[in-house]
């Protein structure tokens, strides 16, 4: 299934408030660090579990993002030219992502899944491309019941919180090989 | 990499490992798990071929086949694994290419070209405990028809130039979040 809603604007995207299937996303977009250029967000929901956004790299323009945290942002590179997107800042790359070079069409996606602001430029052309992701923490679901008259005790807080929502990985071999009977491999 | 019974009548076997524990976040539930290789070679000939968890560590070391084709294998290269040996040429099945469980983790019906699909229960529970327990994870086996002569099929390996007719083990799951960055992928 693919959940698609289109936000597009030429200086500035306004905030936006989008449902997944299985969750919900807010992504605000502040608008490319060149105004001059245009950008694109879309929303998608790929494989029926993670939200994803995704970001057009246009115009020699990279775009500020504001996600959740569990968010999904997909790169494409829509200009003629080859770009990246590369955490942290000219001369002073952090490591957390970088695509490495991508040319026309081709895309890179990243998870977010720690609150944050992350600077990121394009290494071939970090004069001008630069921009900052920002992931901001899950609020909280709202309440599902109505609370009792009487106060009953509370259960103890689990330490660590179970995402619900069914998510998907593609996990390629780490090692193949063939029995020959007779042979010598 | 073969699967079946040659013409000649001599029998293929395909090994397969994931590294399950480095690619799902500790603690998941694992919900499904699907394998898809590619057929590269065959005949038109439907045959069931059977996914076996292995039991015993085993290698794959540097050698290639060197007949036409790759059918006939080559000179195994230390710590390949072998009919004979889980490590070219310092360890050995127990018998003959036969440490796995004998219990079938999934069956498909393969025909020809080209991509077919293992999913089962029994599949996601493997992987669960090779998530739960990395070092029980040897993989699994592909067994083919070994009851006639001709019945093999060769199936695209890892090495494979193309990446989109490699070996790719599809697992969904629930549970806690993986650290940053576990979701990335180059997409086109």
């Amino acid at each position: 299934m693919r959940l698609r809603q289109r936000l597009n604007g030429d200086a500035r995207l306004g905030a936006g408030y989008a449902h997944g299937r299985h969750g919900r996303s807010t992504y605000v977009a502040a608008g490319p660090a060149n105004h001059s250029a245009r950008a694109q967000l879309t929303q998608t929901a790929p494989n029926g579990g993670e939200d994803e956004l995704a970001a057009d790299i246009a115009n020699f323009a990279q775009v500020d993002l504001t996600v959740e945290v569990g968010t999904t942002i997909r790169w494409t590179n829509r200009d003629g030219a080859t770009h990246t997107t590369t955490a942290g800042e000219p001369g002073n790359e952090t490591g957390t992502w970088d695509s490495g070079r991508l040319n026309r069409d081709e895309s890179f996606s990243f998870t977010f899944n720690e609150a944050g602001t992350f600077q990121y430029f394009c290494k071939i052309h970090p004069a001008t491309m630069r921009a900052a992701a920002t992931a901001t923490p899950t609020p909280p679901a709202p309440p599902t019941a109505i609370p009792t008259a009487t106060p009953t005790a509370t259960a103890e807080p689990t330490a660590i919180a179970e995402d619900p929502a069914v998510q998907s990985v593609e996990i390629g071999a780490s090692k193949d090989n063939t029995l020959y009977e007779n042979a010598g491999g | 990499m073969y699967v079946g019974r040659t013409n000649g009548g001599s029998l293929r076997r395909a090994l397969f490992q994931f590294d399950v524990a480095g690619s799902l976040p500790p603690g998941a539930t694992v919900v499904s798990a699907t394998l898809k290789i590619r057929v590269t070679k065959t005949r038109a000939e439907k045959h069931t071929l059977v996914l076996h968890r292995v039991l015993v560590g085993w290698g794959e070391g540097s050698s290639t086949p060197s007949t036409s084709g790759g059918g006939g294998g080559g000179p195994a290269a230390d710590g390949d694994a072998t009919w004979l040996h889980t490590f070219f040429h310092t360890e050995t099945w127990s018998s003959a290419c036969g440490d796995f469980d004998h219990e079938a983790s999934a069956e498909t019906s393969v025909a020809g070209n080209p991509s077919w699909r293992w999913t089962s229960e029994q599949m996601a529970a493997d992987i669960q405990q090779w998530l739960d327990d990395p070092a029980s994870n040897y993989g699994w086996i592909l067994v083919g028809n070994e009851s006639a002569n001709q019945t093999t099929k060769r199936f695209a390996t890892r090495e494979n130039s193309d990446e989109g007719h490699r070996p790719l083990l599809t697992v969904e799951y629930t549970g806690r979040r993986g650290p940053s960055g576990a979701s990335r992928s180059y997409l086109r």
